[in-house]
């Protein structure tokens, strides 16, 4: 059997499709792809909802469910792909349930980067806290294209599939997604 | 601006980081829910703050056999009321 063939040392070296092929009967080929997606997946939940608990039991969801699906996913796509499907679900799920279509962010997330890029380090502080509101402030459908696109580099045509979208529905979430920030942070010293 | 645009958005939202434990500890909760068959796993909306829990029930050949709720581990884990 493939899944008991890989091995442990080169974990970290494995593609995300070879792990997603042991993850239903090795946990560790698992836990190496949830060290990789952690992060995104609990930046796109933060970035939708308003406070760190619910972004975490929300990421949390999307994790067991990964867990449990494991089996089900197919190589076609990417695991990227197919974690950040869950993701949406998991939010529009969420959403529905009470009615959640206009949750604003109003706390900026305070996590501090471990390893800064020279990037990160120029816009720090009152600048990132100006781009997060207005982020925030998005109706959820753009600032859910919004994330996909910018914290996953996913592509129109993944945030199409991952949403359920065209990819031109897409495009013009993202084009008034963008056109709302560039006029909220115009004149404003960004970037 | 574009380009700067485009930087300012990929920065703010690249640089949310979960709080320090709480990968540990979803990793800890997976890998107990791993240890028997996962039959089903639900996100219930359980008090009027909007909480989540999110249960992976172990479905044996008896049903359901055991259940690992990591909202309530982690509210617990804070001091708070689960």
């Amino acid at each position: 059997m493939q899944a008991r063939a890989l091995d442990m040392d080169v974990l970290g070296e494995a593609d995300d499709k070879t792990l997603a092929a042991h993850a239903p009967e090795n946990f560790e080929a698992f836990a190496e792809l949830y060290r990789r997606y952690l992060c995104p997946v609990y930046r796109f939940m933060r970035s939708q909802v308003g406070d760190e608990a619910t972004a975490e039991d929300l990421t949390a969801h999307v994790f067991f469910k990964a867990l449990s699906s494991a089996s089900s996913y197919r190589a076609e796509g990417s695991y990227s792909s197919w974690i950040f499907r869950i993701a949406h679900n998991s939010l529009s799920t969420w959403r529905q349930r009470a009615g959640r279509d206009a949750v604003v962010t109003e706390e900026i997330p305070d996590g501090v980067d471990p390893t800064p890029s020279p990037a990160s380090q120029v816009i720090v502080g009152e600048e990132r806290g100006l781009v997060w509101e207005t982020v925030a402030a998005l109706p959820p459908a753009q600032r859910e294209v919004v994330a996909l696109r910018y914290i996953e580099d996913f592509s129109i045509e993944e945030v199409a599939t991952i949403t359920r979208r065209s990819r031109g529905a897409v495009r013009i979430l993202l084009h008034r997604a963008r056109t709302r920030l560039r006029k909220a942070l115009d004149g404003k010293d960004i970037g | 601006m574009t380009a700067s645009l485009d930087s300012a958005i990929h920065v703010a939202l690249s640089t949310i980081w979960p709080r320090p434990g709480f990968a540990e500890s979803l990793l800890e909760a997976l890998r107990e829910a791993s240890l028997s068959p996962l039959g089903v796993v639900e996100a219930a909306e359980v008090d009027g703050h909007g909480r989540w829990l999110v249960a992976a029930g172990a479905a044996g050949a008896a049903g359901v056999a055991g259940v690992a709720v990591f909202g309530v581990r982690r509210r617990l884990k804070r001091g708070s009321a689960a």
